[in-house]
């Protein structure tokens, strides 16, 4: 019977101890880094990428840039920026800006992706 | 006591489920947002998106995209800051181009806030093998527009988005090596501006400034120039376009008592030697330092 309480005590306390951490302790949460941008903020940051690609032509440091969004594939993070300004309806200037990017990083960094946009 | 003792396990229990709990939910598996604003970013995040803005701006000459994205962050898109961030890259060593990009987009933004509240800023910037106990001295009156509420529509999304091009002039590339203090810098590798003019003045207000003034091939201010001054204090580095209220293509640097200084510019220019403060005589008969005053175009 003990060993019973024991352990309903310990899982109360258990979730309780969680919902502290996660929900009444926001103060103590990690701030967000680049990869947790918003997927509008994260085709902002590819833009502005995209932007200092067309002028100085350095994929190794967009490429650089593009790892803080998605250390694994920064050519993921291209397309998936490109494909979200065709959606939103960004400017056509824009989405070339971030084509000709996207274009540079498959032929710098391939990758195959399921269902590319 | 033998009832308290008999429910210590449920004491036990509680504070270890609590303890584990608060620990595993902190430290081990932290909630994160599954989308953040630029404005959640830790503060090293948002000096990373500060410094993309600078560089996409010089790259594009979009000011207005550049501001509309500043504002996304903690400090409202402000001049200060960037300024400030400028001064602290260069203080930390990180390329001289970064300082520059940032320079440059506080300049833009310093000079289209003329209704904005100026804010003092220091910047003291020394080179690390300089041993001084003088810094070049750019106290500058920078605008700082007023806080603008955090828009939650990305810039790029606006279809109105403002886009024009102008020409993004190239600056020299910091050497790896800092030389050592001397009177006389490295060579520059090319010759980009041209001395026009450098001439003193008697003015108390100016004592002991020693004023740089920089010209695009139009005459137009030039802001965001790195100027090399050596002397005894060693090789140090100034910017245009920190005091936009002077102009963004000027700068300045408060000279030692007797100092005697070199001067030339990061992007390449003769070097312009000697330069020391004259000695003016006020009118009840008293002397003092007046100032020097440089200026470059380029070619």
């Amino acid at each position: 019977m003990r060993r019973l309480i024991f352990v309903i005590v310990l899982l109360f306390s258990l979730s309780a101890g969680f919902a502290s951490g996660w929900v009444a302790l926001p103060a103590l949460r990690s701030a967000s880094s680049l990869a947790d941008l918003r997927e509008d903020y994260r085709a902002d940051y590819v833009l502005m990428t995209a932007e200092i690609f067309a002028a100085d032509g350095d994929i190794q440091a967009g490429t650089d840039r593009l790892r803080e969004l998605d250390a694994d594939s920064p050519t993921t993070a291209a397309l998936l920026a490109a494909a979200y300004a065709r959606q939103a309806g960004y400017p056509e200037t824009d989405q070339a800006l971030l084509m000709d990017l996207a274009r540079a990083m498959q032929a710098y960094l391939p990758v195959e992706l399921d269902g590319t946009p | 006591m033998s009832a308290r003792g008999g429910n210590l396990y449920i004491l036990t229990a509680a504070i270890l489920g609590l303890t584990a709990g608060l620990l595993a939910s902190v430290a081990i598996w932290p909630v994160r947002p599954a989308a953040s604003s630029p404005r959640e970013l830790s503060t090293v995040g948002q000096n990373a998106y500060r410094i993309l803005i600078a560089r996409a701006y010089n790259a594009s000459g979009d000011s207005g995209r550049a501001s509309s994205r500043l504002t996304l962050l903690d400090d409202g898109g402000s001049a200060a800051a960037l300024s400030a961030q400028a001064q602290q890259a260069l203080a930390a060593g990180h390329p001289l181009d970064e300082a520059e990009a940032l320079a440059r987009l506080a300049s833009a933004l310093g000079a289209s806030q003329p209704g904005s509240t100026p804010a003092t800023l220091a910047v003291s910037v020394e080179l690390p093998t300089a041993s001084s106990t003088q810094a070049p001295e750019a106290a500058a009156s920078i605008p700082t527009a007023a806080q603008p509420a955090e828009t939650h529509t990305p810039v790029p999304a606006s279809p109105t988005a403002s886009r024009t091009p102008t020409t993004v002039h190239a600056s020299a590339t910091p050497t790896a090596d800092q030389p050592t203090p001397s009177l006389t810098p490295p060579p520059a590798s090319g010759s980009s501006f041209t001395l026009l003019e450098r001439s003193t003045e008697c003015e108390r207000t100016l004592e002991r400034l020693l004023r740089v003034e920089i010209q695009d091939r139009q005459g137009n201010a030039f802001p965001g120039q790195g100027i090399e001054i050596s002397g005894s204090e060693g090789l140090q580095v100034f910017y245009t376009g920190l005091k936009p209220r002077a102009g963004s293509g000027y700068a300045d640097f408060r000279m030692q008592p007797g100092g005697v200084y070199n001067l030339r510019l990061a992007a390449g220019s003769e070097t312009v030697a000697s330069l020391t403060a004259p000695v003016c005589r006020a009118a009840d008969g008293s002397t003092y330092e007046g100032s020097v005053l440089v200026i470059f175009k380029e070619k």
